[in-house]
């Protein structure tokens, strides 16, 4: 196999990019700077385009389900129907235009809308099925979920103020301190896989091909 | 069978429906209850309030449609702040999705005469992730050299004297996804700018162990906009939204107390068998 | 109210009680809306995609800056995915996006969500309101639990052990505050859907398009059935 169709190669593209930028932000080197600045702008370039082939990735899996009609291949049709018809009004006419921003806001928006508050319904139900206090761990959580639920509530603010004091002391301290621990575990994490991504121990990224 | 036990087996369509009820009442008839102002929300307004003349404000309006309805009061509330203010404001979008709403933004605050150009500049959409924050700290021209409209930077007179970080005091950043820690490592961190967080509900607890030190302010979900907005004086969509937040959290927890109670007197009668 | 917003707005409105019907069961009309979702989503970011991409080369090869052929170059490059002969040409521009990555979130996640973190635990527990330093001995007594808590190297056991648990059960406090947050989150949503449904000039549009959805469900479910 040639070396530039090898694993190793992309990885060493990884090593020189990162490097780049590593080093042009701890050290002043003159015109680095400029080069890791083009590696930035080239890299929202190549994002761009990454995301537009994650929407053609769509019709990989649509157009072979409407060819063979499968299950539910009505539905793979209007998918395709409306990416074609989306993605051609707002690259022909413009995002900006009247008639593309008319149709974002008369159907982009409400069923994003629509689709994120769906979980409202689950909630819910499970209030009342699935969330029990069977043991210290579940009681805490409750307890402490049901306080910042009332702390949110207008109207027991109103009935009973304390519930603010509750609700702040709880977001002050435990909250933060959680979640603290949380967000430095994060970072600690990030390292290491970064790390370990850019010694070339870490290849997930590189699955697929010959 | 016990009552609990019935409720327990009843079909989830019904407590649907019940939520259908929770949200519909204080829609048709409003109850109009105050909101107290909480401390985190307080700090954004008096930093935005303080600001001194000719600041320039950075705000990232990436705010899909999805989130819109949580946090869109407190983007519009912040946004007609510091058009109220003598300082000058650069907008630009993370995401695609969250253009539209620059514009219904711009078209639904009053802009105490600012022009645009001269007083605030829109950037468009610009793609790239946190290689784009980073491009955008280090030169704006690195990234775009247009404005969203195609108009050159160097064409807008209040652009000529601003090009990176430096030359900025002030961040603003309204989202609805988890961006805001690529905020803090390319603009925060390294240049040590005060940022404001306008993000969704869920995510504030994520968020508190920034607040104060490096989130200088926080403004939480619906709950945060509508205190934003009774400190401007401009009640609007999130003030609105408030009246349902009684309703359907009581709905919750009356849930949550029953099943636990029933739960409760299940477990003895099962123990006593 | 003008023709032309009533027609979006029966439109919206549709799309709307069609997403939600699902909870109640799932359906045709359900379905259909969904694939319009996806879609309209998808087609929207390809747009917006392609606009950037056409903004920035067009400026940058104004300038005379032509290197950034190598920019169209690498993006072109992704397209290989689909190729199944030739996908290792689809590994390099991924190569450079996770170098770039990785470079970017590491050279300052120490700063901001390590050290940073780590000065802002450091709190002064001997002021001069008892409260506050109560709080700040509690508060810190909690972060280290809670580090402390995500040591899997070792078991815990003994003193090890009562500190790992108060980090659980600190993390737990925590979660339970998210979940609070997360219910006010998901009732604006709907709330938001919910105002422009019962809005004074939607309401009757909207009882009666759940009508129209609830009779073509049931007639489309019987049809089903007999055949």
């Amino acid at each position: 196999m040639a070396w530039y169709k090898s694993r190793e190669f992309c990885q060493i593209v990884t090593l020189i990019v990162a490097i780049i930028i590593l080093i042009t932000y701890f050290f002043d080197i003159p015109g680095g700077g400029e080069v890791a600045s083009h590696l930035q702008a080239f890299g929202t370039i190549v994002s761009a385009f990454a995301l537009m082939v994650g929407v053609l990735n769509l019709f990989q899996i649509h157009l072979p389900n409407l060819m063979r009609k499968g299950r539910y291949w009505y539905t793979s049709f209007i998918v395709c129907a409306s990416i074609i018809l989306w993605a051609s009004i707002a690259i022909c006419l413009g995002s900006e235009h009247p008639i593309s921003r008319t149709l974002y806001m008369t159907v982009n928006y409400p069923l994003s809308g629509t689709a994120y508050s769906f979980t409202a319904f689950y909630i819910t139900s499970a209030a009342y099925r699935a969330f029990r206090a069977r043991n210290i761990d579940s009681f805490i959580l409750l307890t402490i979920g049901t306080l910042v639920i009332l702390y949110n509530t207008p109207i027991a603010n109103a009935v009973f103020p304390t519930f603010g004091d509750i609700g702040d002391w709880i977001f002050a301290v435990p909250n933060k301190a959680g979640f603290r621990g949380v967000v430095i575990g994060i970072a600690l994490g990030s390292v290491a896989v970064g790390l370990r991504t850019l010694l070339g121990m870490e290849r997930g990224y590189l699955r697929g091909g010959g | 069978m016990s009552i609990f036990q019935r409720l327990g087996r009843l079909d989830p369509r019904v407590f649907f429906t019940l939520l259908i009820f929770a949200v519909a009442i204080p829609i048709i008839s409003p109850l109009g209850l105050p909101v107290p102002i909480t401390q985190p929300v307080l700090d954004a307004y008096n930093y935005i309030e303080n600001l001194p003349e000719g600041s320039v404000v950075l705000y990232s309006m990436s705010v899909a449609g999805g989130g819109w309805d949580d946090v869109g009061g407190g983007v519009i509330a912040t946004m007609q702040h510091l058009f109220s203010r003598p300082v000058k404001i650069i907008i630009f979008s993370y995401f695609a999705d969250s253009v539209p709403w620059v514009e219904y933004t711009l078209n639904n605050i009053d802009k105490h005469g600012k022009k645009y150009g001269e007083d605030y500049v829109w950037l468009g959409y610009l793609a790239g992730g946190e290689a784009m924050l980073a491009g955008l700290a280090s030169s704006i021209r690195s990234i775009t050299t247009t404005d969203a409209y195609g108009t050159p930077l160097d064409n807008l007179p209040m652009m000529k004297d601003i090009d990176n970080i430096h030359d900025i005091d002030l961040i603003v950043h309204a989202e609805i996804s988890t961006i805001f820690e690529a905020y803090l490592r390319q603009f925060q961190a390294p240049y040590g700018k005060p940022i404001i967080l306008i993000c969704p509900s869920m995510m504030v607890t994520m968020y508190f162990p920034y607040y104060p030190n490096q989130a200088i302010g926080i403004i939480g979900g619906v709950r945060g906009s509508a205190e934003y907005e009774l400190l401007i004086h401009r009640p609007g969509m999130a003030s609105v939204s408030t009246d349902t937040l009684s309703t359907t959290h009581i709905l919750i927890i009356v849930m949550i107390i029953m099943g636990n109670i029933g739960y409760y007197f299940e477990r003895k009668i099962r123990r006593g068998e | 109210m003008p023709t032309e917003e009533l027609i979006l707005n029966l439109i919206t409105i549709y799309l709307i009680l069609g997403l939600y019907s699902f909870v109640f069961k799932d359906n045709i009309h359900y379905r259909l809306v969904l694939g319009v979702y996806v879609g309209s989503i998808a087609g929207w970011s390809l747009a917006l995609q392609y606009e950037y991409i056409v903004r920035t080369m067009s400026s940058a090869l104004s300038k005379g800056q032509v290197y950034y052929i190598l920019a169209l170059i690498l993006g072109l490059m992704l397209f290989f995915k689909f190729s199944k002969r030739h996908l290792w040409v689809y590994r390099i521009p991924i190569a450079y996006l996770v170098g770039l990555g990785v470079a970017l979130s590491i050279r300052a996640i120490v700063s901001t969500q390590f050290l940073q973190q780590i000065q802002a635990t450091i709190l002064p527990i001997w002021t001069p309101d008892p409260w506050t330093n109560i709080n700040n001995l509690i508060f810190i007594i909690m972060v280290i639990s809670s580090l402390w808590f995500f040591t899997f190297h070792f078991e815990h056991k003994g003193v090890s052990e009562k500190i790992a648990r108060i980090g659980r059960y600190t993390l737990i406090a925590a979660f339970g505050a998210g979940f609070g947050n997360t219910v006010m989150f998901r009732m604006s949503l709907i709330t938001g859907r919910f105002r422009f449904l019962l809005s004074p000039n939607n309401r009757i549009y909207t009882v009666i398009i759940a009508l129209i959805l609830i009779v073509s469900v049931a007639v489309y479910e019987q049809y089903i059935k007999k055949k």
